[in-house]
């Protein structure tokens, strides 16, 4: 909805420039897609000069590129204006023989019986090229130039035939067709999984066959400048959707949220609600694959624009259960709602995490602090090539990897009670992160958190309660990985340990 | 293990009946409801004809082919009616437009046999009726391109690459076991045929639902499961039957799991084999799925070559067959925890110190190596 309000915004302002900036979104100017929601790309070549016998050479593709009426109409002008010269040809011969007065004379052998004006000559050439071939008008022996015209036209016939054949079939069985029944949302959206910020948009195929090696890339349109002053427009940037590990290949039976994550390597690192609004950018989607049937490669495209990009919101889920199958709604495809989400970038996180202050400070009061800890914890699972020393010590490293399966049970088992109140669920694992990630920084602080723990709302210290009381774990549980190492005689860590290690 | 084996089939059998996302034979259970832009499937309308099941294939095509004859026989008729051929019948001077059409049954047979291109030549079109021409000339191009489209057709509807996967075999059950010293997951794939997948590919993925923190309830939510996509081991040269295996290390989904939670875990695993029929340069999929159920902790797959006289014999009787073998039943982490405390005892005399203290970390571990001043074991396992 707010997407919608967004758009007819920016229209409303495209239109009433002259009054001025009445709205709080900036104003932008129209701006020109590269490539429709479609898939259709806005590119026309032009100034070729000498490079159009190019296309002559390569006349088969020319020709199944053409769209269908002017396919139909070659077609069709083939089969009549070339008929009707070759036609003229038959008159001509039957003209010069002196055929056409005998008429029905039944003692003269013309070069084609029954042949004695134009209409009887293109009749006998339709039968002969179409192969129906009556019988009422036939070749006689008596013309060696009709005979050398009848194999002639015999041949060409059939190779026209084939070749408008065969374009017909190419055309109609095109593999690009198959992108018809590959659909994509009509907007991508930008909330949180896990803890960090991702890209979604969601694709989906109408169709029981399948896709074979259904693979998905994305590239970011956006013009720079680069250090040098080279002006690069429209240049085009790889978003990585699981290339690495092999996630780009789908398996596509019911609609998939494709996800990028936005970490240090993607061009959306510093991008927050804020500058998504003054940005100017395009994702192209892309989506390939072989046509099961054909075994063809078909490609599906898609585009969002910066305002097609939803900052916090969530897609529809679309599957349901039936009995002995599961069923897609369609309907709720291309469908989101509001989630509450941080509204700055993930370079803002990262850089708030890397402070030493943030974690000291009661966070009480403090709203925002809250999910900082939550990216700052999961930021250092993500990021092994960081240094181990650089954001938080190796300790709270280690603890953030193991003990956060436990956790998230936990949170899990916490949050089925309450319905999607993001914003409560989004609260407690923090709350609970908060005391694990806290470095052992002294005993004031310790306490300060732990006060702060007791302050929390019910279910808060019911989850504690259970923490706390659980024995220390046996030799063959999976160990939390936390490191008391240098300090045994710290209370603190020792109950830290004993939080997280419980299963 | 035998015994933990045993002491857990009876809760196997009390779980809940669970609905598959694929099914064995690679069929899978979605069906699309509420679209409401249908006019996709009619801008792709070949692809809807070739999706079609055989029946309706058939009907179809002899729809196409019966409409457009009874359609141009109607208006042959309809010129021979309106020209007052059929009154003239008998008439020896009157020139028709076509000869011998007499009724609605002979104009229909004209019909057909012009499209056709038969032409037996009873039947003749005049040379005094230019509709007639104009007629001839629109069902002659109307025919040879509905030919075209109705034999193009049937033509990819036979040579599908899809029926291909009929002859590419899935194991029945997944295994998990021990190579070299680490938890596998591995089931078998095999080609029944003599002619060769070109390009054969594997690939796996997790089907389990999940929430994530932030409280969004993921349904089926699909993630890759390694099968040597790095090191291209998932590139398969299929010729005898292979065993797909799967390392459960710590960047697998199975790295936590042991034999007591597979029991009572709820996923499901789909395989997936992609390649090139060799005859035709098509590509085919073939696909299969295990249920946790159907992963047997502890088993290994029987051996199903032999040598024979010149060449290799394969006993597809034996293509599902498991037998059981000793696995430790905890999962793949405590078994490299516990691999790692066995190597630090090669290195340490001071054992019993190292009991008493729980082991949490490689810094720790490293730390007391450089606290007696010992240099530190080679870590080759993760902790």
């Amino acid at each position: 909805m707010s997407a919608l309000r967004r758009k007819f915004g920016e229209d409303y302002q495209v239109v009433n420039t002259n009054r001025g900036a009445a709205f709080a979104a900036p104003v932008k100017k129209k701006r020109q897609r590269f490539v429709d929601k479609n898939g259709r790309c806005n590119v026309q070549h032009g100034n070729l000069g000498g490079e159009t016998s190019r296309y002559i050479s390569d006349l088969f593709t020319t020709l199944v590129d053409l769209k269908w009426r002017w396919n139909l109409l070659i077609f069709i002008l083939t089969y009549t204006v070339a008929w009707l010269v070759m036609a003229s040809m038959w008159w001509i011969i039957a003209y010069i023989r002196g055929d056409l007065n005998q008429g029905h004379d039944q003692s003269y052998t013309p070069c084609v019986a029954n042949v004695y004006n134009f209409p009887s000559a293109f009749l006998f050439f339709i039968e002969t090229e179409a192969t129906i071939g009556y019988g009422y008008r036939y070749i006689t022996e008596k013309c060696p130039e009709g005979i050398i015209l009848f194999l002639f036209q015999s041949l060409l016939g059939s190779i026209v035939d084939a070749f408008l054949i065969g374009c017909m079939f190419i055309k109609m069985s095109q593999p690009k067709k198959r992108a018809e029944t590959l659909m994509f949302s009509q907007d991508a959206v930008i909330s949180q999984r896990d803890g960090k910020l991702c890209l979604m948009f969601r694709v989906g195929n109408l169709r029981n066959s399948h896709m074979v090696s259904a693979q998905i890339r994305c590239k970011l349109i956006k013009s720079r400048q680069t250090p040098e002053g080279e002006f690069l427009p429209l240049d085009q940037c790889e978003l990585d959707v699981g290339f690495g590990t092999g996630a780009d290949q789908l398996f596509l039976v019911s609609p998939l949220t494709i996800c990028h994550e936005i970490n240090s390597k993607s061009p959306f690192f510093d991008l927050s609600q804020r500058s998504l609004r003054s940005e100017q950018f395009e994702i192209v989607v892309i989506l390939e694959g072989i046509v099961e049937t054909t075994g063809m490669t078909c490609q599906a495209r898609t585009s969002y624009t910066e305002d097609e990009v939803l900052w916090g919101h969530r897609f529809l889920p679309v599957m349901s259960l039936e009995e002995g199958f599961f069923r897609v709604d369609y309907s709720q495809f291309h469908n989101t709602f509001e989630v509450p989400t941080p509204a700055y970038s993930v370079k803002e996180h990262d850089e708030k995490a890397s402070l030493p202050s943030p974690l000291v400070t009661p966070t009480l009061g403090e709203g925002r602090g809250r999910p900082d800890r939550v990216f700052s914890a999961d930021g250092l699972d993500a990021a092994d090539e960081r240094p181990v020393g650089a954001r938080l010590p190796s300790k709270l490293q280690r603890m953030s990897t193991s003990g956060k399966d436990e956790l998230q049970r936990k949170v899990l088992k916490l949050s089925s009670h309450q319905a999607e109140k993001a914003s409560s669920t989004g609260d407690l694992p923090l709350k609970l992160q908060r005391l694990g990630s806290a470095p052992a920084q002294g005993d004031a602080e310790d306490r300060l958190q732990l006060r702060a723990l007791r302050v929390d709302v019910g279910p808060m210290t019911q989850s504690t309660g259970d923490l706390q009381h659980h024995p220390p774990p046996s030799l063959h549980c999976p160990t939390p990985g936390l490191a008391a190492s240098g300090r045994p005689e710290n209370s603190l860590p020792a109950k830290l340990r004993r939080m997280n290690a419980d299963r | 293990f035998l015994k933990w084996g045993c002491a857990f089939s009876p809760e196997r059998r009390n779980k809940r009946k669970r609905q598959r996302y694929v099914e064995k034979n690679g069929r899978c259970n979605v069906q699309h409801g509420n679209m409401r832009e249908t006019y996709r499937y009619l801008t792709d309308i070949f692809t809807t004809l070739v999706d079609l099941n055989w029946r309706c294939s058939l009907f179809v095509f002899v729809m196409a082919y019966a409409v457009t004859w009874l359609f141009f026989g109607a208006i042959w008729y309809l010129i021979a009616y309106c020209r007052g051929d059929l009154d003239h019948l008998e008439d020896e001077t009157w020139t028709p437009c076509v000869d011998n059409v007499n009724g609605f049954i002979s104009a229909f047979l004209f019909s057909i046999e012009t499209e056709t291109t038969i032409g037996y030549g009873y039947r003749v079109i005049t040379d005094q009726c230019p509709v007639g021409t104009m007629l001839l000339l629109l069902q002659a191009i109307l025919g040879s391109m509905v030919n075209a489209f109705m034999v193009g057709c049937m033509f990819v509807k036979i040579s599908q690459p899809n029926k291909r996967a009929e002859t590419l075999v899935f194991s029945r059950n997944a295994v998990i076991s021990l190579r070299d010293d680490r938890l596998c997951l591995m089931f078998r794939v095999g080609d029944l045929r003599s002619s060769h997948i070109v390009g054969a590919n594997m690939r796996a993925k997790l089907i389990k639902s999940k929430q994530t923190q932030e409280g969004e309830f993921i349904p089926l939510d699909q993630t890759d499961i390694s099968l040597g996509f790095e090191t291209g081991d998932d590139r398969l040269f299929l010729v005898s039957p292979l065993v797909i295996s799967h390392e459960i290390d710590s960047r697998s989904a199975f790295w936590d799991m042991s034999q007591a939670q597979l029991e009572k875990e709820d996923f499901e695993i789909v395989v997936i084999l992609e390649g090139m029929v060799e005859a035709t340069g098509m590509t085919c999929q073939a696909r299969s799925s295990y249920l946790a159920e159907e992963v047997l902790w502890g088993h290994r797959f029987s051996p199903m070559m032999s040598l024979a006289e010149g060449f290799f014999d394969v006993d597809y009787g034996a293509f599902h067959h498991t037998f059981e073998v000793d696995t430790p039943s905890c999962s793949a982490r405590e078994l490299s925890l516990a691999a790692a405390r066995l190597d630090a005892h090669l290195y340490w005399s001071i054992s019993s110190r190292l009991d008493e203290e729980r082991w949490e970390g490689t810094n720790a571990f490293q730390g007391k190596i450089w606290g007696f001043c010992f240099p530190p074991p080679p870590i080759s396992k993760e902790m």
